[in-house]
């Protein structure tokens, strides 16, 4: 089966002043498509760096990363943007919605930068609000919203495009214990229901393990790959 | 990304949180405000300048009057040794001299209306005020001092423009006595001088008098023309060996004694009362030339011919002998004269001639004080001539002789004319110093005492302020769009990463960020504009009352003709102005918001995910 993602030798050092820190060394792994993996580690492990640079939004050091069968490293920033676009969905810790977007808005925003025609951009836009059950808040700013719901606005956002793999860096870290149920429901639900690859970084054992994979990082090394059977 | 939407994320960005974009609207808003304000009325000001003063002072400044040095009869030249009679005038020739000076649109003579007595009592209460210097002017010319029509219609009152220089009343002050001794070695330690002016060996003085100008123009007064000299009441009397002129006053007796011998002088040939009665014109004051230099009354051309003829047809019809002697003519008249081809003004024809002459032949060739003893009394002089209105003395022109009268009331029309004055017409006013300059290297003495510097400083200024202004508004603009766009950057990196993580690519933040400060500016230009057009209409009236007491304060003092300006010239808009300022506020915003927008297109969408 063809993998989505691919991750090669993957090393990232920082540079902060006289000090070099090495915050990922050699990590290799493969993601096969419509299949999904945990990266579990404490913090500052490097789980954060390991998705920036898998995803593109950061430059790496060492090694190669390879989307849908494309090393991202030699990308023009066009290439790159469009591929962040179209493939890969991000959710992030923070939750990251545009302030003065409404709710629909923001999930419209990567459709209207791939150019899909307004009408079916709404369309869609609608359906995953349903989706999300936050039909009746459509029309809210992120600052009317609580947090549990900007996340998963943010969850809508990052699947507007359907893409091909989802990063989720900690999505649950800033949220209750329902809110948190509800958003893993949803990303674990993805690969099985979509086919969609989900990429899920958490420093909760209890969260990885919902998922078929998973990586353990520490300081920068990736401790072991185990595939859980009961999934 | 479709810039329709990247325009629509700007504008709900901006509905959302309007506040920081106040930081860029607000001054753009101010600038263009004022650059509506400064632009438009620096505009008016300079168009109410040029309709108000420049039209018709820029008129006027066309115009340079060129004059003879004035010689009148003053008895300390005789010691000097220098003629008091000849008296420098133009012909046709200066006229081809000036005409060829670049910058010269034309010359013309002005043309001496040969009358001695020409005076006025309507003007100013109890003061009779004589018109020394009365010319003739074509209408053209007079456009340049008048709006008003300058031709001659019979029955009607005749147009004259007078020069202010011609105000002032002469009076005798006997206040140290009967007698006055002047001493010639130091004549100013004798006679007070008056506001600076050389003292003269007289008790005559000359007063100027306070007019106001709005009072002046438009009054009908009448002239008298002619009449006899009067007599003086005093006899002066020199002596070289001393160097002294001592003026003694008559008695009444004295001097009654001589205005019966002039009067049974000219009974002999003339009706005593016909000769001596001035004839009156009713004239119309349509301007006032307030020059320093000029000292010249003009009349219109046609209305020249018309007086001449009376003046002239007045003493013969005066007289009440066929034929007047010429020896008699030679010793006892004076008169204007006629050489067969020119006309003068009275004062140069037979005995004076001839009494310069003989002084000449007593100087000698080297202009030697005459021998001791012989002293000579100016009073005499005058005395033995007696001035007759409007008798033409027919002269030869090639020794002087008197030939007899002349009696043709026609004569003016077709003589050529007597001129001790130029007017010099320039092409435009910008040529001004140049032909001033030229016109005293070819040596017609020409001082410029025209005081332009007061426009030409305001025009400075006013130039000054918008340049300055433009350079202002040029760096306000570039800065303020700089910084503000910049420290919007600054507080969008989270919103740039977040937008860059879901695939917006540099370019797409790159035009964000122009077309958001280009929006901020077009809002800011908007409320400007309305704000401008606005203020710059309520401003009006200040900026109005302001130019008024300008002109009141500064202008009217120096300058004679200045029309009113209207209001609402001042609430013109400079459409052109704002239009260049226009182009300019979006160009610069355009190209200096480019740097704050590409360090943001640069911020790396791992921006939106740094914990903070
Ligand atoms: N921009 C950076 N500059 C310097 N050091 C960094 C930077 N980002 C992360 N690090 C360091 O790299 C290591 C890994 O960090 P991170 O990937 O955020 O870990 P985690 O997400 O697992 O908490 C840490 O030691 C952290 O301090
Ligand atoms: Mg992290």
């Amino acid at each position: 089966m063809k993998n989505i993602l691919e991750v090669k030798n993957l090393t990232k050092k920082y540079r902060d002043g006289d000090i070099q820190v090495t915050a990922l060394d050699n990590i290799s792994f493969k993601l096969q498509e419509g299949h999904d993996l945990a990266i579990l580690g404490p913090s500052g492990s490097g789980k954060t760096t390991l998705l920036q640079l898998a995803g593109g939004l950061d430059s790496m050091t060492e090694g190669d990363v390879i989307i849908n069968g494309q090393s991202i490293k030699k990308l023009s920033d066009q290439e790159i943007s469009d591929f962040r676009n179209k493939t890969m969905g991000f959710i992030f810790q923070m939750i990251n919605l545009q302030s003065f977007l409404t709710a629909k808005e923001n999930i419209l925003v990567p459709m209207l930068i791939l150019g899909t025609p307004k009408e079916e951009a709404e369309e869609k836009a609608k359906e995953l609000l349903e989706q999300m059950n936050m039909i009746n808040r459509a029309n809210h700013l992120p600052s009317q919203l609580s947090g549990g719901e900007q996340q998963r606005i943010a969850v809508a956002r990052a699947l507007a495009n359907n893409p091909k793999i989802i990063f989720a860096d900690e999505p649950t870290g800033k949220l209750d214990k329902k809110n948190s149920e509800l958003i893993i429901d949803i990303l674990e639900s993805l690969s099985r229901e979509k086919g969609m690859s989900v990429v899920m970084i958490t420093h909760d054992e209890n969260i990885a393990k919902r998922f078929s994979r998973i990586i353990r990082l520490e300081n920068g090394i990736a401790k072991k790959d185990s595939n859980l059977d009961n999934k | 990304m479709k810039i329709s939407n990247i325009l629509n994320l700007n504008i709900k960005k901006l509905k959302v949180n309007p506040k920081k974009a106040l930081f860029l609207i607000i001054p753009v808003t101010v600038l263009i405000t004022l650059s509506i304000i400064i632009s438009s009325q620096v505009q008016n000001i300079k168009e109410a300048l040029s309709s108000s003063v420049f039209d018709t002072i820029s008129n006027q400044y066309t115009l340079l009057t060129v004059q003879t040095e004035e010689e009148s009869f003053d008895p300390t030249t005789m010691f000097k040794g220098e003629s008091s009679f000849e008296q420098s005038k133009f012909s046709s020739v200066d006229i081809a001299n000036i005409e060829s000076i670049e910058g010269v649109k034309s010359a013309s003579l002005q043309k001496v209306i040969p009358i001695q007595n020409i005076s006025t009592s309507d003007l100013f209460p109890e003061k009779t005020v004589s018109l020394k210097n009365l010319s003739t002017l074509d209408e053209e010319t007079a456009s340049l001092y008048t709006t008003e029509d300058f031709t001659y219609t019979k029955d009607n009152p005749i147009p004259i423009i007078l020069s202010a220089n011609s105000f002032t009343y002469t009076y005798e002050d006997w206040s140290q006595g009967n007698t006055v001794i002047i001493n010639m070695a130091n004549p100013q330690a004798e006679v007070p001088s008056q506001n600076g002016q050389r003292g003269r060996a007289t008790i005559e003085k000359t007063e100027a008098i306070e007019y106001t100008k709005d009072n002046l123009v438009g009054r009908t007064f009448a002239i008298s023309f002619g009449g006899l000299d009067s007599i003086k009441s005093y006899t002066t009397s020199m002596d070289r060996v001393t160097r002294t002129i001592t003026i003694t006053k008559l008695t009444d007796e004295e001097y009654n004694a001589k205005i019966e011998e002039r009067k049974s002088a000219i009974t002999k040939y003339w009706d005593y009362d016909k000769i001596s009665t001035p004839i009156t014109y009713t004239f119309v004051i349509v301007g006032i030339d307030e020059s320093e230099s000029s000292t010249t009354n003009y009349i219109p051309e046609s209305f020249a011919n018309v007086l001449m003829n009376r003046y002239i047809s007045n003493e013969i019809n005066a007289r009440v002998v066929d034929e007047i002697p010429t020896n008699v003519l030679n010793s006892d008249f004076m008169g204007i004269t006629y050489n067969g081809d020119e006309l003068s003004p009275s004062g140069f024809g037979g005995v004076i001639s001839q009494i310069g002459g003989r002084f000449e032949e007593r100087m000698g060739q080297s202009g030697v004080i005459p021998e001791e003893g012989r002293n000579v009394s100016a009073s005499d002089i005058s005395f033995s001539a007696i001035t007759i209105p409007g008798l033409v003395i027919d002269i030869n022109s090639d020794d002087n002789s008197v030939v007899g009268t002349l009696d043709n009331p026609n004569i003016y029309s077709t003589a050529t004319k007597y001129a001790n004055g130029i007017n010099v017409v320039l092409s435009s006013i910008t040529y001004r110093s140049q032909v001033i300059k030229a016109l005293n290297k070819a040596g017609y003495a020409y001082q410029d005492l025209g005081d332009l510097d007061v426009f030409e400083n305001l025009e400075n200024t006013l130039e000054t302020v918008s340049n300055a202004f433009l350079i202002s508004f040029i760096v306000l603009v570039a800065s303020i769009v700089i910084l503000t766009m910049g420290k919007l950057v600054s507080e969008s990196t989270r919103e740039i990463g977040i937008f860059r993580a879901i695939g917006m690519r540099k370019k797409d933040i790159l035009t964000m960020f122009i077309s958001q400060s280009i929006l901020y500016v077009f809002i800011g230009y908007l409320s400007g504009l309305i704000l401008g057009i606005g203020l710059n209409f309520l401003s009006s009236t200040f900026v109005s009352s302001w130019f008024d007491s300008f002109i009141n304060e500064t202008v009217s003092q120096t300058f004679n003709v200045v029309n009113t300006v209207e209001e609402n010239i001042f609430t013109n808009i400079n459409w052109t102005s704002i239009l260049i300022y226009s182009i300019l506020l979006f160009i610069i915003s355009l190209i200096v918001s480019i740097i704050p927008s590409m360090s943001a297109s640069k911020i790396s969408p791992v921006e939106a995910i740094k914990n903070e």
